[in-house]
C-alpha cells in the first residue's frame, strides 16, 4: 500500500534522509523507533506529502505523492491520513466537537455526526461535553480527542509522532490500548514513531529507524 | 467553517483585535470627518451670499473687498465717497443699493454702518434674508441690531444700552448710548457676529472725532439725531441689478466712472477665487489623514505579524488536517476584513455622535455620499491586498515547519 524506493531528502548539499526500500501493507501496524535527530518527523512529514523528497518517490494507493500537485496533496492528506502530534493538537479556543470535526472540514469523504462523535469518544474511553473548550482539557483528555480527530471519518492511514510522551505510566498504557482497539476496529494502518521502545509490544512490524535511515549507518 | 475558526481564533487574540480596530477606527474619523468638514465649510463658505450681483468698493483686490464686506476680516479698505454711491445707486440697471460702512467695534465684535435695506436685500444660503429673532429693524436714530452671537455672548436682550466703541475696543463712544432694537436669528454666516448700526448715526457720532483723536463739542445725542448730518464714505456697496444679464455693462460703467476710480466685484467669482486658495489646506489635511490611514493599516498588519509566531502550531494543525494555501490565505483575509469592517463602523458611530453632539457653526451632513462610501471601499480593499503579507509569510514558515513544529 505505501511503497518507499530509494528516497531522499535533504537541505542544499547535506542529505538527511535516505531510504532505500520500505513497504508497508494495508491494516498493518508499524513502529518506528528512533532516537531524537534521526529525521523521524522530515520522514512523517514526506509520508503525508507536506515534504517532497529530493529524490526517488514515495507511493500510495498506487499514487505517486510527487505527481500531486499542492491542493490535490492537500485534499489526499485530508482525505486519506490522521495525524497524532507529540502534543498540542487541539487548537484550543474550539470546543471538543469543533476540533474533532475539524478534520471534515477539509476532507470531501470524511463525514462525522455528532453521534459518532461520541461513540468514537466512548471507544476512546473518554468522557467530556462535546462542548467543552479544547484549553480546559487534560493534556491525557487532549491526546484522546486529538486520537478521535484522526480517527474520525475512518482514514486509511494513522501516522501517531510520540502522542504518548507528554503521558504518564497509567494513561500512556490506556491510550495505547484505546488507539490499537480503534484503530483495529477501523482497519486502519497505523504508523507509530516513538523513542520508547517499550511501546512495541503488539506491532506487527517493528523498525529501528538509525538502521531504516542509511544516512546514520 | 472557516468563518467560524476565523472568529474563535480572533476571539482568542481580542485585544490585539481590537487595538487594530481602534486604530482603524480612528483613521476613518479623521478621514470621513475632515472630508465632511470640508465639504460642508465650502458649501457654507459659497453660500456665504446670494443674489448680490456685485459688490463696489474703492480698494483694488477682489479678495480683499469680500473678506472685509461679506467675511468682516481684513484691514479695512480704501473708502469710497458717499456721492458714488448715490449715484450709483441711481443707475436705470440698479434695482437696490446698500450701503456698508465698518470701522467701530463693540467687545470684541465688528460693528457695520449701513441702512434698513440690508435687511431687505442681503440673502444668503439659496435665497434667504436674515431674519429677526426679537424685535425689527432700524427705527430710532441710535438703533442697534445684534448677530445672535453678540446677543448670546455678551448677554444682551431687546431694549438694553450699549456702547460702542471707536475702531478698536480702547476708545469707546461713552456719550452715546445705543438701544438694541433688533436680535437676529441664527443664519450660520458672519453676519452671527456682527453689529448693525445705522450709517446716518455712524457718521454723525464720529463728527467728534478728528484725526483719531475725541474732541467733546458738548452736542447732546437727542440733538445730534436731529442734525441731519450727511455720510461722506463708506467702504463698499452692494448692488442687486434688475436683469442678471445687464452684469457686465453695469460692471463696465462702474469701471469707468469719473468720480473716483472703483473695483467690481462679482461674489460667486470671488469666491470660488478665494476657496481655490484653501485647496492647498485641504490637499495637506486629506493627506495627514491618508498617513493616519496607512499607520492603522500598519499597526494592523504588525499586530497581525506579532501573533503569527504562536499561531505557528494553529497553521500546522491546520494543514496537517489538509489545509492548503487558499485556506490560510482566507483566513488572514477574513481577519483583516473583520479588523478594517470593524473599525469603520466603530469609527463612523464616533463620527455621527461627534457630528450630532459637538455644536459646530457648519452644518456637517449627518449621510455618507458615493465619495466616502468610494473611500471606504477602497480602505477595505487595501487592507484585503495589505493581508497578504502575512499570509505569505505564515504560508512560507509553515512549509519550513512541516507538520512537527519544534517551538
Amino acid at each position: 500500500m505505501i511503497n518507499i524506493s530509494t528516497c531522499r531528502f535533504g537541505y542544499e548539499k547535506e542529505t538527511i534522509l535516505d531510504i532505500e526500500s520500505l513497504h508497508i501493507k494495508e491494516g498493518e501496524h508499524i513502529f518506528l523507533h528512533g532516537k531524537s535527530g534521526s529525521a523521524k518527523s522530515t520522514f512523517l512529514n514526506l509520508l503525508c506529502a507536506v515534504l517532497e523528497p529530493t529524490c526517488g518517490d514515495i507511493e500510495v494507493f498506487g499514487t505517486k505523492l510527487s505527481s500531486l500537485s499542492t491542493s490535490v496533496k492537500d485534499r489526499f492528506r485530508a482525505d486519506n491520513y490522521g495525524i497524532i502530534f507529540q502534543q498540542f493538537n487541539l487548537l484550543p479556543y474550539l470546543s471538543v466537537e469543533e476540533n474533532i470535526s475539524l478534520a471534515c472540514g477539509f476532507s470531501k469523504s470524511k463525514r462525522a455526526t455528532k453521534e459518532e462523535i461520541e461513540s468514537l469518544l466512548d471507544a476512546l474511553q473518554l468522557s467530556v461535553d462535546l462542548k467543552t473548550p479544547a484549553m480546559k482539557l487534560s493534556v491525557g483528555q487532549q491526546q484522546r480527542v486529538a486520537a478521535a480527530r484522526a480517527l474520525i471519518g475512518k482514514p486509511k492511514i494513522i501516522l501517531a509522532d510520540e502522542p504518548t510522551s507528554a503521558l504518564d505510566g497509567d494513561t500512556k498504557e490506556s491510550f495505547m490500548r484505546v488507539l490499537f482497539n480503534q484503530v483495529e476496529a477501523q482497519n486502519a494502518t497505523l504508523i507509530f514513531v516513538s523513542h520508547d521502545k517499550s511501546l512495541a509490544s503488539g506491532f506487527n512490524t517493528v523498525y529501528d529507524f538509525a538502521k531504516l535511515n542509511r544516512v546514520f549507518v | 467553517m472557516i468563518f467560524n475558526l476565523s472568529y474563535k481564533s480572533i476571539l482568542n487574540r481580542k485585544t490585539a483585535f481590537f487595538l487594530s480596530v481602534f486604530s482603524i477606527a480612528v483613521s476613518v474619523v479623521l478621514l470621513l470627518g475632515i472630508e465632511r468638514v470640508v465639504k460642508s465649510s465650502k458649501e457654507h463658505f459659497l453660500n456665504t451670499i446670494h443674489e448680490t450681483d456685485m459688490i463696489v468698493a474703492a480698494s483694488e483686490g477682489s479678495i480683499d473687498i469680500l473678506l472685509n464686506l461679506v467675511f468682516h476680516v481684513g484691514d479695512g479698505l480704501k473708502e469710497m465717497n458717499y456721492g458714488s454711491y448715490e449715484e450709483i445707486a441711481k443707475f436705470e440697471e440698479v434695482a437696490w443699493a446698500v450701503p456698508l460702512s465698518l470701522g467701530d467695534s463693540f467687545r470684541g465684535f465688528g460693528v457695520m454702518a449701513t441702512n434698513e435695506d440690508f435687511f431687505k436685500h442681503y440673502k444668503y444660503g439659496s435665497g434667504k434674508l436674515l431674519e429677526f429673532k426679537k424685535g425689527g429693524n432700524f427705527g430710532g436714530f441710535y438703533d442697534v441690531i445684534l448677530g445672535c452671537n453678540v446677543a448670546k455672548k455678551v448677554g444682551l436682550n431687546l431694549s438694553d444700552k450699549v456702547h460702542l466703541s471707536h475702531a478698536d475696543d480702547h476708545h469707546e463712544h461713552k456719550n452715546r448710548e445705543f438701544r438694541v432694537s433688533g436680535i437676529l436669528k441664527e443664519s450660520k454666516t458672519p453676519n452671527d457676529d456682527l453689529v448693525f448700526m445705522q450709517l446716518k448715526t455712524d457718521e454723525a457720532i464720529h463728527i467728534e472725532w478728528q484725526s483719531g483723536y475725541f474732541v467733546d463739542m458738548q452736542i447732546e445725542s437727542e440733538k445730534l439725531s436731529h442734525m441731519d448730518i450727511k455720510p461722506r464714505h463708506l467702504s463698499g456697496m452692494l448692488l442687486g441689478l434688475k436683469n442678471h444679464a445687464q452684469i457686465l455693462q453695469v460692471e463696465d460703467k462702474i469701471n469707468h466712472y469719473k468720480g473716483e476710480n472703483l473695483k467690481v466685484v462679482l461674489p460667486a467669482k470671488a469666491l470660488s477665487k478665494l476657496f481655490k486658495l484653501m485647496q492647498y489646506f485641504q490637499d495637506v489635511l486629506l493627506f495627514i489623514s491618508s498617513a493616519v490611514f496607512i499607520t492603522a493599516l500598519f499597526t494592523m498588519l504588525s499586530s497581525m505579524y506579532a501573533t503569527l509566531n504562536e499561531r505557528r502550531r494553529e497553521i500546522a494543525i491546520l494543514r496537517s488536517l489538509g489545509a492548503g494555501v487558499k485556506i490560510i490565505f482566507t483566513l488572514f483575509a477574513i481577519e483583516s476584513f473583520l479588523i478594517v469592517a470593524c473599525g469603520i463602523v466603530f469609527g463612523y458611530t464616533i463620527l455621527t455622535l461627534l457630528i450630532v453632539f459637538v455644536p459646530s457653526t457648519l452644518s456637517i451632513s449627518q449621510i455618507p455620499d458615493m465619495y466616502e462610501i468610494g473611500m471606504l471601499l477602497v480602505m477595505v480593499a487595501i487592507s484585503l491586498a495589505a493581508s497578504v503579507i502575512p499570509a505569505i509569510s505564515s504560508y512560507k514558515q509553515s512549509i519550513q515547519d512541516g507538520l512537527i513544529v519544534k517551538i
